[in-house]
């Protein structure tokens, strides 16, 4: 039994924690929750020519026959077992590849951090539109430079070719991606006080050993976000698949993968409809995918 | 200089034995897996700097990563006198748009993520869930919703509508609330209530300053977004005095596609001198990655 | 627990649609100012072209006034005009093109302003191919703004390197290709993300792959002519003729073609500048020359689909908005407004009869060398010479994106042209009927 004085005091306190929340949540609702409430409605209904189709447009309630349409989409399910597959393999390897980044780092003296951190943020920096122009000169097989440093080797490497071409991807994102996952994580890392592995260090842990049995469980709840966001970011991949449907077009064909497909629908096909139940599936299957990581590592993301 | 140190004495009274890695092996390790990592990051951001210094004319037809006709001098002064120096326009209303979405966003999500974190109340699990549900939404579905919801609120072609929008950023609450549960024990709360502190209080001194690290860090990636965003302002802004940098570039890069003009030049020119403003704020905030505030300090 | 919390979501967003639905209202049109008209104008051009004419035109008439808005680039024109057109508020008046009319019109995007514009018909400011572009389904749906004239340039120092002749039809081009191969040049490029080669060839050929009968769409892929244009193609990818370099590569596109590894290029006046600009080693090498043609064709045809100057949906002053699109493609004031000092050229006047006082400037300095002087000839015949069968139905944005799927398995030999178009066919006319338009084929 608690006090009921004790009740009060919490209750006012619960409430006064709730009102730091209160700004955020009334922007939210207006920028965010109500134009997906908007776009929840277009997957309901129908829109329908006639004639010669430059007429007016008649809109029918059609309920849930958008979506299910879309279930049954076979060339939408291919696009999104082709990102999963790509997923599966990229996200281990960028986060892999940021952790590490960052574990290094922490690793590091003050001095050397400083010099490095910078250097490291600067793909995050660069837009997008700049990397792509960067990369595109790179993966050039005419007259960039990688194909011929590859070819060194015995390889013949054509970024642009159908084969290679998640590689291509793979490597753009991991290239723009490691500096954003790295910062978080660092950040992580950074708050954890340090008395707790200069204990380790004077019991003579490695360095190593310190960073896998100590750092990374204490930094889990940021390494499972960055996954989390790194699984919602693949699945969704747009630009980089985009770009590439110049460079191997017989290979990224317009629904090649979920977003693009959505795309094509609602503004080549012109059925905003059917693109929006199409992003209701993809948002399903998007937060399945998480939530069974989330279940797989066991960390509540609500609690 | 004067913040270091204060920062310092704080640290101060639990002094921190950083020790260094301790054999010489393992410092080599770091220095060269540090060492291959920078190469990967920066090695590709070469082509840009050589492309920095040719004319258009050379830009195609000469080897990409040597230096051709030495020309940054007339690109810069191209950049910044094309179409009456619209480019220096672009360059401080990316930065007024920036800086202020950028700092509402922190103040609003910070105290959003740390009431979240440190609270338990009716609605909260409600909350979280909306905010991680509004992360799998793909945003191609909601262009035209928020357009007319934006036309609606008269915020087309005005900077509100980037500026506004971009303070309530889901992905910042959910950042700010992981560093608080890892940076603030409950424990120092409950101390602080025992000691006779309002709850906003608390938050002000111990919550704010427990967080500053990754306040810090919600901040730059807020600041790097919503400086290289470009979607918000093309489609939200009409008249190209009110553009950002990056849509600015965005257009000028794509003039070719069917035009007699090629600006990819002033585009590649044009990119290094919008990161001038990035790596400026990243340096500044150096400080903020030093380490947070010891727990020893604060009691 | 995670599934809980998510469903709590669903319930609270599904609550909020309720009171939602009640309350999407219209936005009541904008009260009819006095004084002049204002006619908003979309582009994505630069402001260096956009201004003088706006200038111009501002400087000419007093009741009506024109304001340009520059836009980011085509996809970004395209996003922003549905927007405002779905808002239906601050609708501009005019637009640069950025699709064909009767795709944008089928999307509901257009006003029909057939009633405002066919008295201009009569007076003979337009050249006769131009009207096309500007129609869908018989109806006008903005201000024709004309074709850029077809022709081709080719590398004449490779060509006469290994004593090849220019070709002057498709079959000589195909000949001259076989006789480059040896020596390891292609005679063409053809982009495995673009299809106009495709849509070029059937247009040259008097072909098109829709027709209006009645009411009804009648879909044929499968014409005489577009089957000739397919055949053309074939042979160039079957016998390994061409290139197939990306645009968006562009630095490896431009130094391929200025290799002289690379030696046709069909191609038109607005691309010119660019070439000149880019090039370095084959400037002077090139030769501007008539576009092959079919073998057995009786007179000298060159394709031309126009473009127009559009008119959205929910556009408040049609009428000043035609006056003013029609200044723009017709009068001497405007083709002479477009002059540009650094590049000494004027836009390309498209629409008019006679293009002729402004073709030199269209023509680079270094380009064509010695051999300059050919391309006004070039350019005139072609303008003379071209024909604009060309009709496409409501639902071409989508059909094109297909196309291009198709066109790519074209070009790396993975099916055949007459394989593509037959899916082509079946595609579109199921396409149409899923949307409740009518159609045959």
């Amino acid at each position: 039994m608690v006090a009921p004085a004790v009740m009060t005091w919490r209750r006012i306190a619960a409430i006064k924690g709730a009102s730091f929340t209160v700004p955020f949540f009334l922007g939210f609702v207006l920028f965010t929750v109500v134009p997906i409430v908007l776009a929840l409605r277009e997957s309901m209904y129908t829109t329908k020519s006639s004639g010669l189709g430059f007429g007016e447009k008649t809109i029918e309630f059609s309920g849930l026959a958008n979506l299910l349409k879309g279930v049954g989409d076979e060339r939408f399910w291919a696009g999104m077992g082709r990102v999963a597959l790509f997923a599966a393999i990229s996200i281990p390897l960028i986060q892999v590849a940021s952790v590490a980044v960052a574990l290094l780092l922490d690793a590091a003296t003050r001095k050397v951090a400083a010099r490095f951190r910078l250097a490291l943020l600067i793909p995050y920096m660069i837009p997008g539109i700049v990397a792509t122009l960067i990369w595109i000169y790179l993966y050039s097989p005419d007259v960039g430079p990688l194909t011929p440093f590859f070819a060194l080797f015995g390889v013949n490497a054509d970024f642009y070719s159908g084969e290679l071409i998640w590689v291509s991807i793979g490597n753009l994102m991991a290239w723009g991606g490691i500096g954003f996952n790295m910062l978080i994580v660092y950040a992580a890392l950074q708050a954890v006080p340090r008395e707790i592995f200069e204990g380790a260090r004077v019991d003579g842990a490695s360095e190593l050993r310190i960073a896998w049995s100590i750092k990374v469980p204490l930094i889990r709840r940021s390494l499972v976000l960055t996954t989390v966001l790194s699984i919602i970011g693949t699945l969704q991949i747009f630009s980089d698949p985009m770009l590439f449907r110049s460079m191997a077009p017989e290979t990224v064909t317009r629904d090649f993968t979920p977003i693009m497909g959505i795309y094509d629908w609602a503004f080549a096909q012109g059925d905003f409809n059917y693109a929006a139940a199409l992003s209701i599936i993809l948002a399903i299957v998007v937060g399945l995918a998480s939530a069974i990581f989330y279940r797989f590592t066991n960390t509540a993301p609500t609690s | 200089m004067t913040t270091t140190l204060d920062r310092r004495t704080v640290t101060a009274s639990a002094p921190r034995p950083r020790v260094a890695p301790h054999s010489k092996r393992t410092k080599a390790t770091v220095l060269f897996g540090l060492i291959a990592f920078t190469v990967y990051s920066v090695a590709p951001v070469w082509w840009l700097i050589v492309s920095a210094t040719k004319g258009q004319s050379d830009l195609y037809t000469t080897n990409g990563l040597w230096f051709a006709e030495f020309r940054l001098l007339d690109n810069f002064r191209e950049l910044f006198t094309y179409q009456d120096g619209i480019f220096l326009t672009w360059m401080w209303n990316t930065v007024v748009y920036s800086l202020a979405g950028t700092v509402g966003m922190t103040l609003i999500c910070v105290a959003c993520g740390y009431g979240l974190a440190m609270y338990r109340f009716r609605g909260r699990g409600v909350m979280m869930g909306c905010i991680i549900g509004s992360f799998l939404v793909p945003h191609a579905l909601l262009t035209i919703p928020s357009f007319l919801l934006y036309t609606d609120l008269r915020m087309i072609d005005t900077p509100w509508a980037i500026i506004v929008p971009s303070f309530f950023s889901a992905f910042s609450v959910y950042l700010a609330k992981v560093y608080a549960e890892g940076a603030i024990p409950h424990e120092l709360l409950e101390a602080a209530r025992i000691d006779g502190a309002g709850e906003y209080r608390i938050f002000f001194v111990i919550g704010a300053r427990l967080m500053s690290t990754g306040a810090a860090t919600i901040f730059l990636l807020g600041f790097v977004g919503s400086w290289n965003s470009f979607f918000g302002p093309l489609v939200y802004l009409r008249s190209q005095d009110k553009w950002t940098v990056m849509l600015g570039l965005y257009s000028w890069l794509k003039i070719k596609v069917d035009n007699s003009t090629d600006l990819t030049g002033l585009v590649v020119v044009g990119s290094i001198v919008s990161l001038i403003p990035m790596v400026a704020l990243m340096v500044s905030m150096q400080r903020y990655w030093r380490s947070g505030v010891t727990l020893g300090s604060l009691k | 627990m995670a599934r809980k919390q998510l469903k709590a979501a669903a319930v609270t967003i599904l609550a909020t649609s309720v009171t939602l639905a009640g309350c999407g209202g219209e936005q009541p049109a904008a009260p009819q100012s006095k004084g002049p008209v204002t006619i908003t104008w979309w582009s994505w051009d630069e402001h260096k072209f956009l201004d003088p004419i706006v200038e111009k035109f501002n400087a000419t008439h007093d009741h009506i006034k024109l304001k340009a808005v520059k836009q980011a680039d085509l996809p970004g024109t395209a996003a922003n005009l549905r927007n405002a057109v779905a808002a239906k508020q601050d609708v501009p008046c005019l637009v640069k093109n950025f699709g064909e009319v009767p795709g944008l019109a089928g999307e509901g995007l257009l006003e029909d302003v057939t009633e405002e514009f066919e008295p201009y018909t009569k007076k003979g400011l337009y050249n006769e191919p131009a009207y096309a572009g500007a129609q869908a389904g018989g109806r006008y749906y903005g201000v024709p703004s004309g074709f850029n004239p077809s022709f081709m340039i080719i590398n004449r120092a490779v060509y006469d390197k290994y004593g090849i002749a220019p070709p002057t039809t498709w079959d000589e081009l195909i000949a001259a290709g076989k006789e480059l191969k040896k020596y390891g040049v292609y005679v063409m490029n053809l982009a495995g993300e673009d299809p106009s080669t495709l849509v070029n060839l059937t247009q040259q050929a008097g072909g098109t792959w829709y027709k209006v009968e009645g009411n009804t769409w009648k879909v044929d892929f499968l014409s005489p002519e577009s089957l000739k244009a397919a055949e053309v193609i074939q042979q160039l990818v079957d016998n390994d003729l061409v290139a197939n370099q990306t645009y968006q590569d562009r630095p490896a596109l431009i130094a391929y073609f200025d290799s002289g590894k690379m030696v046709s290029l069909p191609t038109s006046t607005w691309q010119l500048g660019n070439y000149e600009l880019n090039y370095k080693k084959s400037l002077g090498d090139w030769q501007p020359i008539d576009l092959p043609q079919f073998a057995g064709a009786p007179t000298f045809v060159t394709n031309a689909h126009g473009s127009a100057i559009l008119v959205p949906k929910g556009c408040q002053n049609v009428k000043e908005a035609v006056e003013a699109a029609v200044w723009m493609t017709t009068s001497k004031e405007a083709v002479d407004a477009s002059y540009q000092e650094d590049t000494k050229q004027y836009a390309w006047p498209g629409a008019i009869p006679d293009p002729s006082p402004w073709v030199d400037s269209a023509v680079p300095a270094k380009l064509f060398g010695e051999r300059r002087a050919e391309a006004k000839n070039v350019i005139l015949k072609a303008v003379k010479s071209a024909r604009d069968p060309w009709v496409v139905g409501p639902n071409y944005t989508g059909v094109f994106t297909e196309l291009q799927d198709q066109w790519a398995q074209i070009v790396t030999k993975k099916i055949t042209v007459r394989e593509a178009l037959e899916h082509m066919q079946k595609f579109t006319v199921d396409d149409l009927k899923a949307k409740n338009i009518n159609a045959q084929g």
